[in-house]
């Protein structure tokens, strides 16, 4: 533990990790690019470093992202990424009223704070749920997975029908290449490339990276042109921090929060802050200034978005099942490096793990000084034309699916599944689904086959706790979606609820 | 559009089964599962927005109706970039794909977008060929470009 501790604060883990949140700032800065943008996006970058480095650099993109999306928010009322619409609403309310450095400020380094927060739990937590995971034969893993993809279906606000057949999607794509019991091809359709299966960065950079290139091209043809920003004061460190220790309580209860939400499955970062505002407001003896300029409500609303990242990763660390989308891309760089996402990885790769926990705590504290002094310059960048952007964004797309293993086939699978992405797009599937099932697939194969090959009768399964107590949550969820649907309470799904599309 | 991308899926997934079913022994039991509730539901979705039609919004990908011509060039562009690549090399063609795509997307053409895309590129690609390590297709003007690097060290 000290070794790691020791590696992540060592000058090339800083370097990265700065390197990391100032790209993240500038990626969550350009409305249109997204936290899971970014890592797709920058995965086969870090094929040139340690896997510990290359984690460290994807949690700052990751965690930087997640805050950039806030300054575009504050200033234009443009959020950067969709975690940051509640921000707009606060911040630029505030930014109209000649706060927009105080704001910024404050979104800094409550963010800071919500991810700090949710470092130390992803620090503690995931170790003890690791410990636990060890424990896991295959049908608890069947069970996990299985409850993973029913949060994920029943979760998102788009309809059942859409979210079932993302998942059963995103299975099959898992299914192609070489199964598990006899060794047959399946879905190969004669391309022998296709044998070992898809190459999971060439998949997600497809779903996440190209579509997001046209989507900016079309705004850039029909006249969306970059915004311009003025010139903008520095934040006031000292008033910032008195204001923040003023709401220290509502940091902790939103970090809580945001914290609590990454762990689940189908909860991202969008409909965390909006989870956290309402909390706040309620609680709030001045309810009538939220949305209105709220400091508390600005508050609230970073600390939990931020601590949400965290969050995310302890179920993806300790289990192997990710807590977003762009958790679930963190699995491409880790299987980039040979290292399968899990119990086993604190068992095989200690070091690594070690390492990235104080990498991520590193992380936030960079991400509070670079937001609280450096914000007012990444400003300019909302004034980067959107022609440019779609264009960069085409190439690294194509250049990121053939990095990988230098093969023109892999960036054919990335055009295949950005037509599948922008297809699913179009019918209103979300691609949340189809991505989490992609990534969950294999492991469920896997473990549907040793328990089919090792259960003898029902019997089995009476000796395994966890996976019947799973299972008896998996059909709880299940009763109480389709009572909803059945009843029509409708009206509680208009409560802020997760989305399906990129976090 | 939408309609038709829904009977695709579908389709799509009925062909799938069908592969599913030619499989045999305990490996075709996982396969067909998943084909087959890959059918069912896209065609319960099908059916539901046949029966109710799309709302506002229920498409998280739109494109402007104006704009589509010139999004199909930017596409082909980069469709046309792959394609290309293997014969042209990795400098010659990254550049004029960016050149072509910067022009497409903003309508214009100018001197300061060439120079300044020839710039990355060459950049790039000395970074590729020092640093990354990534081995990219060759064109005389990559070839060009490692004997100058030959010759420098």
């Amino acid at each position: 533990m000290i070794e790691g501790i020791l590696a992540a604060l060592s000058p090339l883990s800083l370097l990265f990790a700065a390197l990391g949140v100032v790209l993240g700032i500038v990626f969550g800065a350009i409305p249109g690019l997204t936290a899971t943008f970014g890592i797709a996006l920058l995965i086969p970058v870090t094929f040139l470093m340690a896997p510990e480095h290359g984690m460290i650099m994807l949690a700052g993109i990751y965690a930087g992202a997640i805050y950039g999306g806030s300054i575009s928010a504050i200033l234009l009322n443009i959020p950067g990424t969709p975690a940051s619409i509640v921000t707009g609403w606060e911040g630029n309310a505030m930014a109209r009223q000649g706060k927009a450095p105080l704001a910024l400020g404050l979104s800094a380094v409550s963010s800071g704070v919500g991810g700090l927060i949710s470092a130390l739990a992803l620090m503690f937590l995931t170790p003890v749920l690791a410990q636990l995971a060890l424990r896991f034969g295959a049908p608890e893993y069947v069970a996990l997975v299985i409850f993973s993809l029913v949060i994920v279906v029943v979760m998102l606000d788009t309809p059942i029908f859409a979210n079932i057949t993302g998942v059963f999607l995103g299975l099959i794509i898992a299914s192609i290449g070489i199964d598990p019991v006899q060794g047959m091809a399946r879905f190969t359709f004669g391309f022998y490339q296709l044998y070992s299966g898809l190459n999971v960065v060439a998949v997600l950079v497809g779903f996440f990276c190209l579509p997001q290139a046209i989507v900016l091209a079309a705004e850039s043809i029909a006249g969306a042109s970059a915004s311009s920003v003025g010139r903008i004061g520095a934040s006031p460190p000292g008033l910032v921090a008195r204001i923040v220790f003023s709401n220290r309580w509502n940091v902790l209860r939103s970090s809580a929060l945001g914290t609590a939400l990454g762990i689940l499955p189908a909860v991202g970062p969008e409909s965390t802050p909006l989870v956290a505002h309402t909390m706040e407001r309620r609680m709030s003896k001045d309810q009538a200034q939220f949305g209105k300029g709220s400091e508390a409500g600005l508050i609230s609303a970073e600390s939990s978005v931020s601590a949400n990242v965290g969050g995310s990763l302890i179920p993806l660390l300790a289990l192997g099942i990710p807590g977003s989308g762009a958790a679930a891309v963190f699995v491409g760089a880790l299987t980039l490096h040979g290292l399968q996402p899990g119990p086993l990885l604190f068992t095989n790769r200690p070091e690594v793990m070690y390492t990235f926990f104080t990498g991520f705590l590193v992380v936030n504290v960079l991400m509070t000084v670079v937001g609280l002094f450096g914000a007012r310059y990444l400003a300019r960048l909302l004034s980067l034309p959107k022609a440019v952007i779609a264009t960069f964004v085409a190439f690294f797309s194509i250049f990121g699916a053939y990095a990988v293993n230098a093969n023109l086939f892999d960036v054919w699978v990335m055009f295949a599944s950005a037509l599948l992405a922008i297809g699913v797009g179009l019918v209103g599937i979300p691609i949340l689904p189809i991505v989490l099932a992609f990534i969950l697939g294999g492991v469920l194969e896997q473990n549907i086959a040793i328990t089919a090959a090792r259960a003898g009768g029902l019997e089995y399964f009476l000796g395994r706790p966890i996976a019947l107590g799973l299972a008896a949550i998996t059909l709880v969820i299940v009763a109480i979606a389709a009572y909803r649907a059945i009843f029509g309470a409708g009206a509680s799904r208009s409560e802020p609820s997760a989305e399906g599309g990129e976090r | 559009m939408r309609y038709a991308f829904c009977g695709l899926l579908v389709l799509l997934s009925a062909a799938l089964v069908w592969q599913a079913l030619q499989l045999s022994g305990p490996a075709s039991v996982y396969p067909l599962v998943v084909t087959s509730g890959a059918l069912l539901f896209s065609l319960s979705y099908t059916v539901m927005r046949v029966v109710g039609g799309f709302d506002d919004g229920a498409s998280s990908f739109e494109i402007p109706r104006a704009t589509i011509a010139r999004v199909a060039g930017f596409v082909a562009v980069w469709l046309a970039y792959v394609l290309l690549l293997p014969t042209g090399g990795f400098i010659l063609t990254t550049w004029l794909a960016l050149l072509v795509s910067l022009a497409i997307v903003r309508g214009r053409l100018g001197l300061v977008d060439a120079l300044a895309t020839a710039l990355f590129v060459a950049v790039l690609a000395v970074l590729m060929k020092t640093v990354l390590y990534v081995p990219v297709p060759q064109g005389w003007l990559d070839e060009s470009l490692e004997t100058l690097l030959y010759r420098l060290r």
